[in-house]
Parts: C-alpha cells; sequence; structure tokens
C-alpha cells in the first residue's frame, strides 16, 4: 500500500520557484513553483510537449534554467559545479523515458556500470551481490546475461528501474515509467515504485498519462499546463474537478 | 551573425563545425588529464575499430599497390628506367597513397561509425544517463575513442602500406623476374628520413580527426532519429576535409624544414 497522507512528513526534500525555461524564443516553462515532501509520490501531469520532462531535466542539471531557485535536498543546486554536482546527482535517480539502457552492455554491466564509477568504498562482490538484488526487487534475475536488444518494452523498464535503483538514491524521478506497455505489465511497475517508497524511504517525482499508474501510486498531484502549475491535489480530489480540460485527464 | 544568415547553407554548417570541434577538442584536452584512466575501454575501442576496416584496409592497399605498378610500368620503360620501378612506387605509397588512402577509408568507416554511435546514445538520452549516474560520459565515450583512433590509423597505415608492396611486389613479377630481397632492398632503399617521418607523423593527426570529428558529430547530434543518419554523413564529409587539409600542411611543414 502506498502511504496515506499521515504517513508523509511535511518536510520538504525539493523546493521549486520560479523555474524558467526557453527554446528558440518559446517559453517552455513559465514560473513553476513545485514542493517534494519526504517519502512522498508526486505525479505531473500535463500534455504532451507541455514541458514536463524538461522539468525534471532542469532538477538534475541536465537542462540549465533561465531562472528560477532550486533548493533540493537542503542545498542549492542551482549553481553546483564539477565534484558536488556529481555528488548530488548520486542521490537523486532518474528513469529515462524510454529506459535508456546502454545498447553496448549487458544487463549486468549497465548495473555495474553506475557503481563502478561512483561508488569507490565497494569492492567486487559486494557490487555483485547489489546487483542481483536490485535484479531481485524487479523481478529479473535470469537476464543478468542478457544484452537490452533480446529485451522486450516491459523487460527494459524494469532493467532501467533496477539501475535507477542500484546507487540506492534519496529521490527518483520517473519520466513516463509505464509508457507502451499493456495495463498488466504497467500495473507491475507501478506496484514497484509504490514498494520503493515503503521499503527505501524513497521521495519520487512521477511523470505520467497513465491513469491506473497515477491511481496507484500518487500521494499528490500536480497540473503543468501553459508553464506553471495550475492546479494540485489528490487523486480523488482531482478526478472530481468540474473544469474538463483536468477532467479529460482522468477519463 | 548577419553574415552567417547570408551564406550558403554548407559553408555556414562547415564553419559552424569548426568553431563546435574547436571548443570539442578544447574538451578533450581539459578531460584527458582526468580520472578515471578507463584503460580497458580504449583497448576495447582499438581492437573494436581496427579489427572492423581490417578487410577493406586490405583490398584496397593490395589493389592500389598493384594498380599503381602497372600503370606506371609503361611510363618507366619509355625512360628505360623500369629498374626504378619498386623504388618508385614505394616513395608514393609510404608517403603519400597509404596515409592518404587509409585515413579516407577510416573516415568512411570508423568516423562514420562513431558518428551513428554516439549519435544514438544522443538521441535515446543514454548519454544523459550517463552523466546523471556520476559518471564521466565525455571521458568514457569521447577520450576513449580518440585515444583509440589515434593509435589505430597509424598501425592500418602501417599495415596497408606493407599489403599495398605486397601488391607492387607481384604486380612487378608479372612482366619481369625480381626476387623478393632485391624487391624489398630497392624498395626500403630508396626511402628517406623525409619519406619516412613526416609520412609517419601525419598519420597520427588523421587518427585524431577520424576520431575527434567522429564524437563531436555523434555526441552533439539533433534530436529525433533523423539526427543519427546526419552524425554518421557528417562526420564522413568533414572528417574527409580535414585529412585532405592536415595532408596539404604537412607537405608545405616538410618543405620549411628540409627543403
Ligand atoms: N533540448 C531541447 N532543445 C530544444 N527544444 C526542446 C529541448 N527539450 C525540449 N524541447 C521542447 O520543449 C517542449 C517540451 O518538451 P518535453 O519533452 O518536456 O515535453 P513533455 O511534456 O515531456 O512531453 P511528452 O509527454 O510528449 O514527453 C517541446 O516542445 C520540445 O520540443
Ligand atoms: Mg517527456
Amino acid at each position: 500500500m502506498k502511504k496515506s497522507p499521515e504517513q508523509i512528513k511535511m518536510e520538504p526534500v525539493i523546493e521549486v520557484r520560479g523555474l524558467k525555461k526557453s527554446f528558440n524564443g518559446e517559453a517552455i516553462l513559465n514560473g513553476v513553483d513545485l514542493k517534494l515532501m519526504k517519502g512522498e509520490n508526486l505525479v505531473i501531469i500535463g500534455k504532451s510537449g507541455s514541458g514536463k520532462s524538461v522539468l525534471i531535466k532542469c532538477l538534475v542539471r541536465l537542462i540549465e534554467p533561465e531562472e528560477g531557485s532550486m533548493k533540493v535536498l537542503d542545498q542549492d543546486i542551482t549553481k553546483l559545479e564539477g565534484r558536488n554536482l556529481n555528488e548530488y546527482r548520486r542521490n537523486v535517480g532518474f528513469l529515462f523515458q524510454g529506459g535508456a539502457l546502454y545498447d553496448s552492455m549487458t544487463v549486468r554491466q549497465n548495473l555495474m556500470f553506475p557503481l563502478k564509477r561512483s561508488v569507490k568504498k565497494m569492492n567486487k562482490e559486494e557490487m555483485e551481490e547489489r546487483v542481483h538484488e536490485m535484479l531481485k526487487n524487479v523481478k529479473l534475475e535470469d537476464a543478468i546475461d542478457k544484452w537490452p536488444g533480446e529485451l522486450s518494452g516491459g523487460m527494459k523498464n524494469r532493467i532501467a528501474l533496477a539501475r535507477t535503483l542500484v546507487l540506492q538514491p534519496r529521490i527518483i524521478f520517473y519520466d513516463e515509467p509505464t509508457s507502451g506497455l499493456d495495463a498488466l505489465t504497467s500495473k507491475e511497475i507501478s506496484n514497484l515504485i509504490v514498494e520503493m517508497q515503503e521499503n527505501h524511504q524513497v521521495s519520487s517525482v512521477i511523470i505520467t498519462h497513465d491513469i491506473s499508474c497515477v491511481k496507484i501510486t500518487s500521494n499528490r498531484i500536480n497540473i503543468l499546463k501553459e508553464g506553471t502549475i495550475v492546479d494540485e491535489g489528490t487523486y480523488e480530489e482531482m478526478s472530481n474537478r468540474e473544469d474538463p480540460w483536468i477532467n479529460a485527464f482522468f477519463k | 551573425m548577419r553574415i552567417l544568415d547570408n551564406m550558403p547553407v554548407t559553408i555556414r554548417q562547415t564553419l559552424m563545425d569548426m568553431g563546435g570541434i574547436t571548443s570539442f577538442t578544447l574538451q578533450f584536452s581539459k578531460d584527458f588529464f582526468k580520472p578515471p584512466f578507463e584503460a580497458r575501454e580504449i583497448l576495447n575501442q582499438c581492437y573494436q575499430l581496427g579489427y572492423r576496416s581490417l578487410f577493406l584496409v586490405s583490398i584496397a592497399g593490395f589493389i592500389i599497390g598493384m594498380v599503381m605498378t602497372l600503370q606506371l610500368r609503361p611510363t618507366m620503360l619509355r625512360f628505360g628506367s623500369e629498374a626504378l620501378l619498386p623504388s618508385m612506387v614505394s616513395i608514393a605509397i609510404i608517403r603519400e597513397i597509404g596515409p592518404v588512402l587509409t585515413a579516407l577509408i577510416c573516415a568512411g568507416k570508423i568516423a562514420s561509425g562513431i558518428g551513428a554511435v554516439l549519435g544514438s546514445m544522443r538521441v535515446t538520452e543514454q548519454i544523459d544517463a550517463m552523466t546523471i549516474s556520476g559518471a564521466n560520459a565525455f571521458n568514457y565515450l569521447v577520450v576513449t575513442r580518440v585515444i583509440a583512433t589515434t593509435l589505430t590509423v597509424p598501425l592500418l597505415v602501417f599495415y596497408a602500406d606493407a599489403i599495398a608492396l605486397a601488391g607492387s611486389f607481384i604486380a612487378v613479377n608479372l612482366n619481369m623476374n625480381l626476387n623478393l630481397t632485391l624487391f624489398l632492398s630497392d624498395a626500403v632503399g630508396a626511402l628517406t628520413f623525409q619519406d619516412v617521418v613526416p609520412a609517419t607523423i601525419k598519420t597520427f593527426f588523421f587518427g585524431f580527426a577520424v576520431g575527434i570529428v567522429g564524437c563531436y558529430q555523434g555526441y552533439n547530434a539533433k534530436r529525433g532519429t533523423t539526427g543519427v543518419g546526419e552524425a554518421a554523413n557528417s562526420a564522413v564529409v568533414v572528417a574527409s576535409l580535414f585529412i585532405f587539409i592536415i595532408d596539404l600542411f604537412t607537405v608545405q611543414i616538410t618543405q620549411l624544414f628540409v627543403g
């Protein structure tokens, strides 16, 4: 079961204010304010092309915003550079739309890659153990020696999730974790996200169009429209909104 | 930027590529010294890149060596200097044909391959994923490949030279009897310091150009699947262009020093 509202502490791990980003003169984010509480699953909903991916990419500094402040895990991340930036990125995970598995590496090497390059303290056995543990989490231990090209879409998503979790991040950004999957597989992934929240105390920002995923995972929902967050509430509140534009998402 | 806007697209694109490649090279020289030193990945790349070009380089080298010998023979005969044929061919191959031919093949095969691989990694966000995992993607993907091409292309040139001489030896023997020892003493004996050294040095620059251009195009591929094709394609064009420019410079500089 996902956490009830009472179980979530009112202790923000992410605080974004007035975030702005434009591409080629076109404003995509136009003053986004956003908060994520510790242990919370926040779902962001918006039309395709509304800038959802851009927003979470700003939060890991893959895209540089033009204006605004971003405070994550008690530090201002807007100006982080070099080693400090890497240090910060190790505490957050990012599941890319489509998985972004390294296709020149096997599943094992995919999971080993972040471990080898960022955790200095681990020896080979510990790394192997961690890889197996993560694959067990997503129920794909058998796929360890497969190549990404040999995996189905759902398997890819789950392996990518395992790779995201391998560094045991405290915050995870999910960019459409269930897109292109059948209802059953998509439910499995949604349940995995909730499991992560329960067992590993992670806080998550989840972008999704998949309403069953919203229902299963969300503690709170934010609506992104025309570059700003226009509404927020729980699943129950949002699905009963009068506004036809919002209502359309919950059909 | 007004001037840039009014230029033909190809020239503008080339100029912009030049600027981009320059800053890319600067980034390379900065990250070159940053740990970790990815020795395994460098070796892996050397093997992959070399192995994949070997077949084409062999065929091309062999045939060019043969054809050149057959083509030059009538002319040499007319001047009554058939005996100079091995020396003549050897100098042409070592100084110019071997390096440029091999480098162009590598531009077609290696630079485009790198452009496509890195391009698809960019488009499918694999490079972003590496960056976020706290790894230095530039170091792992670009530095390793550029080092690999800089080492591999000279080896391939050396190999192509040898194969071309073998082709030439066979062509010579189609018309007269010359044993291998004599052929080699003619061919190698004709070579001087200024034939070998500048030709060798330039192959390292060829290798560097092939690597850096391929990586630049792939690493900066545009979003969407068409970006991958474009990256591979412009990698070949720009790398070939660089090879000719480097070749021209080598001649000029060599003449400056040794006359
Ligand atoms: N690197 C970039 N360069 C130029 N434009 C970009 C870049 N990244 C995003 N955009 C533009 O920003 C807009 C928002 O893109 P984004 O990927 O955030 O949409 P999205 O809300 O995630 O949509 P989807 O649900 O389809 O994934 C799009 O119009 C896109 O073309
Ligand atoms: Mg998106």
